[in-house]
């Protein structure tokens, strides 16, 4: 860079710097710790307008004024106080607080206020979001009928999510619940979803590890990632899932499909509860504000379909909750159960027992239900949830006797298989075709002749025998999502055959 | 509660209570006040409540307190015209204090209520940082 282009450089910033005499409001803080300032003067500030803290050595903080009071205004600082002391100016700035959004976002980790914090340079981008946004309203929307495949079969086929949807997944801690949220974040690759995992009051290493797993799998290149740490304040802690959404409305706006991760909104309500109780609102049930539920309620209705006039964009909300001892009916779960289109329910209990996902499928429901399905699953997967219901009912009564009739222990058989079946591995998303013929294969009945310790082994052979003699099936699948009656017969037809080449129960126990 | 707000309270309670008083009332409610701020222990916050009285007394009788900043002691001729110029926005009386700052570099900061008028160097400056950091 030469002297003369600094020069030049610098001379065209100053042609455009005028000073302005202009009136401002000001006022001083009157108390200040723990993220939040009292401030007095500001008489005509707005509600959730935007402050700038000016700290003893000139720099700026900005912070958001939540409480407006006879003589003062509560406020929540954004970033590092520890420079502010009392006295110090605060100015008004007349703007709602936004975040960066655009093309330029995603691949990155940014904070709750869109700043990178991934040491890859700073985003460049003009276009900016409120955080906080009414949500669109009926006349915007449409309802939801397209499938977000999540890859997990057993969601995909029983509990079918689809885009625009807000799904719960609920559960103790360690039972999988950001396991699957990746994973479903993972099968988006070449499906034109754009993903952003909002991580509220995580510990930093685990961020670390989910960013490096995504980077692997190349997740990273549709997927922006909000940190607010655990080391972070409450009020970016607070803040971190309004931003996220907004980054996501930005896509949707654009007629593009979004799906938004909140990981975890357990820990959003206790920072929020703490951002309340120091600005002294009054504490209700369990020491939640009387504005929780609409803190999350919020929040979770801006996921939308849009209607096609406003470009058919999408945005699906994954929100997490974490329960203590499998405690649903504590308030912040009764909340989101009650404001989400279904949950998603892992149990402790089914985690150690091996089935992962450990998910509870008697519990776990999806309210839009098989709108949200290819057809080709639709039609395969009808009879499965009706399997495991029937099994697990029967389940409970067979460890009293053995003499059961034959009927009830075919009953028992299938649904020991379609539980084998439905379990997967971790960061093994599947695609939908693989889905729908290994489940056309249990639900018909063609492996009940299969040892289910083989089970896992077939499934395998499976995929790449389907792979490498029927993969027009598969791409007929994939294509009109659609299961042809022509594919249909070849599909049955190459599990017989393989069915035939493995050892059958009967022979085992001759044996 | 922190002493600021406290300061605002009993200032207000106590211009309140003596609004309206002739000679003697005044004496007790004066007497009443004080035997509740030793009674309190508030007697070291008696400097701030009369500032903010005074300014209570300025603003209940239509008048605004304003303090200009500067580097230089202003001409009585800068500061007339700074006084019709609040004149003019607030529609009020304006009582002018004015007040040296070596810290504003240069030029004049008006502050009225809770309104700032910026024209000081530092401010100036501190835009253009602003700016060129955008």
């Amino acid at each position: 860079m030469s002297y003369e282009y600094l020069v030049k450089s610098l001379q065209k910033q100053l042609s455009s710097f005028e000073s302005k005499g202009q009136e401002e409001s000001v006022g001083e803080i009157i108390e200040i710790g723990d993220g939040i300032a009292k401030i007095s003067g500001l008489s005509d500030v707005m509600s959730s307008e935007m402050l700038e803290f000016e700290t003893g050595h000139g720099q700026m903080v900005y912070g958001l004024a939540l409480n407006l009071e006879e003589y003062s205004v509560g406020a929540i600082i954004l970033g590092e106080y520890g420079d502010l002391k009392e006295g110090d100016r605060v100015r008004r700035t007349k703007r709602i607080l936004s975040v960066p959004v655009g093309e330029a976002i995603i691949g990155r980790v940014v904070n709750a206020l869109g700043e990178p914090v991934d040491g890859k340079g700073p985003i460049k981008t003009n276009d900016f979001y409120p955080v906080e946004k009414i949500a669109s309203g009926v006349i915007d929307r449409q309802s939801v009928r397209q499938p977000l495949q999540t890859g997990i079969k057993v969601i995909d086929s029983i509990i079918p999510i689809g885009k625009g949807q807000r799904e719960l997944i609920i559960g103790d801690r360690q039972t999988g619940k950001t396991a699957l949220a990746i994973d479903t974040i993972i099968n988006q690759k070449g499906k034109d979803v754009k993903c952003i995992y909002v991580a509220i009051g995580q510990k930093e290493s685990k961020i670390a590890r989910i960013v490096a797993k995504l980077e692997e799998t190349g997740a990273m290149e549709y997927t922006t990632v909000v940190l607010a740490g655990a080391s972070g304040s409450a009020p970016l802690a607070y803040l971190a899932p309004y931003a996220g959404v907004a980054m996501g409305e930005y896509f949707m706006d654009k007629g593009q499909h979004v799906l938004v991760v909140y990981d975890d909104l357990s820990k959003h309500a206790v920072a929020y509860r703490q951002i309340s109780l120091l600005l002294k609102r009054p504490p209700g049930r369990e020491a939640y504000p009387g504005d929780v539920f609409y803190l999350h309620s919020r929040l979770l209705e801006r996921a939308a379909k849009l209607s096609d006039k406003l470009g058919g964009g999408s945005l699906t909300a994954l929100p997490i909750i974490e329960t203590q001892a499998g405690d649903i009916s504590a308030y912040i779960p009764t909340n989101v159960i009650s404001i989400t289109d279904g949950q998603i329910f892992l149990e402790t209990d089914l985690f150690y027992k091996g089935i992962r996902p450990a998910l509870n499928a008697g519990l776990s429901v999806s309210r839009v239900g098989s709108a949200a399905q290819i057809k080709a699953m639709k039609k395969v997967a009808g009879k499965l949830k009706l399997d495991l219901a029937q099994f697990r009912e029967l389940e409970a009564f067979a460890q009293f006797g053995s003499d059961l009739d034959e009927g009830t222990k075919q009953q028992l058989e299938r649904g020991v298989r379609v539980t084998e079946i439905l379990k997967q591995g971790q960061f093994r998303p599947l695609a939908q075709s693989l889905q729908v013929a290994i489940i056309y294969a249990v639900s018909n009945g063609y492996l009940d002749k299969v040892p289910v310790a083989n089970l896992a082994a077939f499934e395998s052979s499976l995929f790449t025998k389907l792979e490498a003699e029927a993969a027009e099936i598969l791409a007929n699948i994939e294509k009109t999502g659609e299961l042809s009656a022509d594919d249909e017969t070849k599909l049955k037809k190459m599990i017989i055959e393989l069915v035939d080449l493995e050892p059958k129960v009967e022979e085992e126990k001759k044996k | 509660m922190k002493d600021k707000n406290k300061v605002k309270i009993l200032a207000r309670s106590i211009y309140l209570a003596s609004q309206n008083k002739t000679h003697r009332d005044l004496e007790t409610v004066a007497a009443n006040f004080s035997g509740y701020l030793k009674k309190h222990h508030l007697e070291k916050l008696i400097p701030e409540i009369l500032t903010e009285l005074e300014n209570i007394y300025l603003a209940e009788q239509g008048i605004v307190a304003a303090q200009v900043s500067s580097t230089q002691k202003l001409s009585d001729t800068t500061l007339k015209h700074i006084e019709t110029l609040l004149h003019s926005r607030s529609g009020k009386k304006v009582q002018i204090k004015s007040v040296l700052d070596q810290e504003l570099l240069g030029g004049v900061s008006i502050r009225y209520n809770d309104k700032i008028i910026d024209l000081s160097l530092k401010n100036q400056l501190h835009n253009l940082t602003k700016q060129l950091n955008n």
